[in-house]
């Protein structure tokens, strides 16, 4: 049936799993050259701490589950303002790499994986906690050049 | 009162949080009077003792206590983190900051003396302005100095070894990190036989 009546997109409830976009973030930013690894801090530690024990709790209890608006892995806390998330993102870097390039590549990759999941992509910010390697030549060639 | 009012009511009408906020107090002459006030004032005193209670089981029963193992990786976390010492931030993308630790500054200068023929880095101290002691503000980035002491083996000639370490430092952390190092002072402390 044809109608002349302008017909309005349907209103969809729209959940976003920030479990499911940390996990993302997390293997897709220890791939990135130049990253070693994610470093915890003691923050993410307690975030990550502090959401165990409500799910925990939550299912001793048979309590309603909430969507949880902070997020935290190793090196990695992701927080939830709307539809807004805010990220932090800690990091050792290879001394093979420019740390400072390196970082600024994992804000790019980090803000296509935001978008990707259908959010906005607040503050992205990074924290270079330590820059690791021996001097081979090939290192030091890399890192004069 | 309103309809679309949710504000948990007692029995008098009374709002709940505002017996709430007077528990430490003494019952004004309307709770004197008003059995569901005091009802609701016995039961909170109770709740607080509860909570009282298990506050203090948190802190006594062995059974309540983080696992060896949890508070063991907190705790490395945790002096991981004071290693770090202060952050500098090296730039300001349309995303968002970037920032680096003074470990990580710190370890690229050792880095950076380690690449240089029979230097050894040593103490390595990173300031802001001449005179101006380490603490927990950020590094001004326009005024980054450095102080390292090395110790050298005794077949180099120092003043070359010295002009070559300045510009490897320089070169190395700027590579890495765009700051430009205002001022690199080196202090030769030992001398060692190969």
């Amino acid at each position: 049936m044809i109608s002349d009546q302008p017909q309005e997109s349907p209103v969809e409830p729209r959940l976003v799993d920030l479990e499911a976009v940390a996990d993302n973030l997390s293997a897709a930013l220890a791939q990135l050259p130049g990253i070693l690894r994610l470093e915890p801090t003691v923050k993410s530690m307690m975030n990550r701490l502090r959401a165990l024990s409500l799910n925990s709790l939550h299912r001793t209890t048979g309590s309603g589950w909430q969507e949880p608006r902070v997020v935290a892995r190793d090196g990695l806390l992701l927080s939830a303002a709307g539809e807004i998330l805010n990220v932090q993102i800690d990091v050792a870097t290879d001394v093979a790499h420019p740390a400072v390039e390196v970082a600024e590549t994992a804000q790019k990759r980090a803000a296509e994986i935001i978008r990707k999941a259908g959010l906005q992509v607040g503050s992205i910010n990074v924290t270079i906690l330590a820059i690791e390697g021996s001097p081979t030549p090939a290192h030091l060639r890399s890192t004069l050049t | 009162m309103a309809l679309n009012d949710d504000t948990p009511r007692l029995g008098c009408g009374r709002n709940l949080d505002d017996l709430w906020a007077s528990i430490d107090e003494p019952p004004n002459a309307h709770e004197q009077g008003c059995s569901d006030c005091q009802h609701a004032r016995t039961a909170l005193f109770n709740l607080a003792t509860v909570t009282e209670a298990m506050k203090e089981r948190d802190l006594t029963d062995p059974d309540l206590q983080p696992a060896g193992r949890i508070r063991e990786a907190i705790m490395m976390v945790a002096r991981a983190e004071i290693r770090r010492s202060r952050r500098t931030a090296l730039r300001e993308t349309p995303h968002g900051s970037i920032e680096i630790s003074e470990q990580a500054l710190n370890s690229l200068i050792r880095f950076a003396a380690s690449t240089v023929p029979g230097v050894h880095a040593r103490r390595c101290t990173i300031s802001t302005a001449e005179g101006k002691p380490a603490g927990t503000d950020t590094v001004d980035l326009s005024d980054v100095r450095m102080s390292l002491h090395v110790a050298l083996s005794s077949t180099v000639s120092i003043p070359p070894t010295m002009a070559v370490l300045r510009e490897r430092i320089g070169t190395i952390v700027h590579a890495q990190t765009a700051i430009t190092m205002q001022q690199i002072d080196v202090v030769v402390e030992d001398l060692y036989d190969l």
